[in-house]
């Protein structure tokens, strides 16, 4: 029974540390560029539909910013987004690029929500300036 | 019973680390869900938590130094010594010892281990195995606080609407090597301190210890 027990226990190990740390799983980078296309493609035919794809933060702060979301998110600029080039998902957190633009995306219990958008990269390692985000 | 009391000690070590890692996950679990509600990000369950790279890499950062710290100190006693330290073997047998001290070759015994009596690459093996398992799971145990850590730390840079950081990249990132760093300086401590207080100080009874009596010059007598 030891001489199980002990690869046992690595081989779970082993499964335990890859199922939880992959950056590219493919379920979930699906529904997190599905959800980024959705709300890029909201934006002007569905104002509404699109709101309701936001993160709650970022949706109080544009409100807070531009008064209600439909109207505001209209008149937040941004670009057309275009395809989807690469997803990246690491646990509840995404980072969506697309041909325009980029999106980041959180995973909630109603699934994944945008966070921030209209990004466009800064200097090295600095965070990204985006027309929409939380507090 | 007498199972219980004749494997105590592993017992005892497996029960503390069990315990350890619920407190590990209660407490993580705790601190992550109040920075997450602080940036109005999702909540985890324990059930994610436990299973998410954030908990992985708190848990293999120190796995990996512990394993280290054991390799270290059983490859370097080989061939150093410390006067006066129990954890340390008489200067005058440095080294990996004669067959008949090690009892291995002609001088095995009928109960020795199998490989032993076996001789051949069983035995330089055997003879090593300590040392390569410790070595494998130190190395294993930190690739994997190199995977769970480049997770944890590329959904950190997400959520500040930063790029994640390929494998090479975060092969050279601060987080990765101040994660190795941190956790090695403390292995290293313990067992300096514990080479040096053991040659002036004792604990009756226990083998990590020499008796009580037992003049501080004296090396590699344990209680």
């Amino acid at each position: 029974m030891t001489r199980l027990r002990v690869p046992t226990v690595l081989a779970v190990c082993a499964c335990w540390v890859l199922a939880a740390c992959s950056g590219d799983s493919s379920p979930a980078a699906t529904a997190a560029a599905r959800a980024a296309t959705s709300f890029t493609a909201s934006v002007d035919a569905q104002p509404e539909a699109a709101c309701a794809l936001l993160a709650p933060q970022t949706r109080q702060e544009l409100e807070d910013s531009s008064g209600p979301c439909a109207q505001g998110i209209k008149d937040a600029n941004l670009p057309s987004a275009g395809r989807v080039i690469s997803v990246d998902v690491y646990g509840q957190d995404a980072m969506v690029r697309l041909e325009h633009d980029t999106l980041f995306l959180a995973r909630f219990g109603s699934g994944w929500r945008v966070t921030a958008a209209g990004c466009t990269p800064q200097e090295q390692d600095r965070p990204f300036s985006c027309e929409l985000k939380g507090a | 019973m007498k199972r219980v009391r004749e494997q105590g000690l592993t017992l005892a070590f497996t029960a503390l680390l069990v315990a350890a890692l619920v407190g590990q996950a209660l407490t993580g679990l705790a601190s992550y869900n109040r920075q997450a509600a602080d940036a109005g990000l999702p909540l985890m369950t324990l059930l994610r938590y436990v299973t998410s790279s954030q908990f992985a890499v708190d848990v293999a950062e120190n796995w990996q130094s512990e394993y280290l710290q054991f390799l270290l100190f059983i490859l370097l006693t080989v061939w150093l010594a410390q006067k006066g330290s129990p954890e340390s073997k008489p200067l005058d047998t440095l080294g990996r010892e004669s067959d008949k001290d090690q009892k291995v070759g002609r001088y095995a015994q009928r109960d020795s281990p199998t490989w032993v009596k076996a001789g051949g690459w069983r035995l330089r093996l055997f003879s090593r195995s300590l040392g390569l398992t410790m070595a494998a799971i130190f190395l294993l145990s930190w690739l994997a606080q190199f995977i769970a850590g480049r997770s944890a730390y590329n959904a950190d840079q997400i959520q500040d609407l930063k790029a994640p950081l390929d494998w090479a990249a975060y092969a050279a990132a601060p987080d990765f090597w101040n994660r190795t760093f941190q956790n090695w300086q403390s292995e290293f401590l313990a067992v300096a301190s514990m080479v040096v207080l053991s040659i002036y100080l004792r604990e009756r009874g226990s083998p990590e210890s020499k008796p009580v009596g037992q003049p501080h010059g004296s090396t590699g007598v344990d209680g």
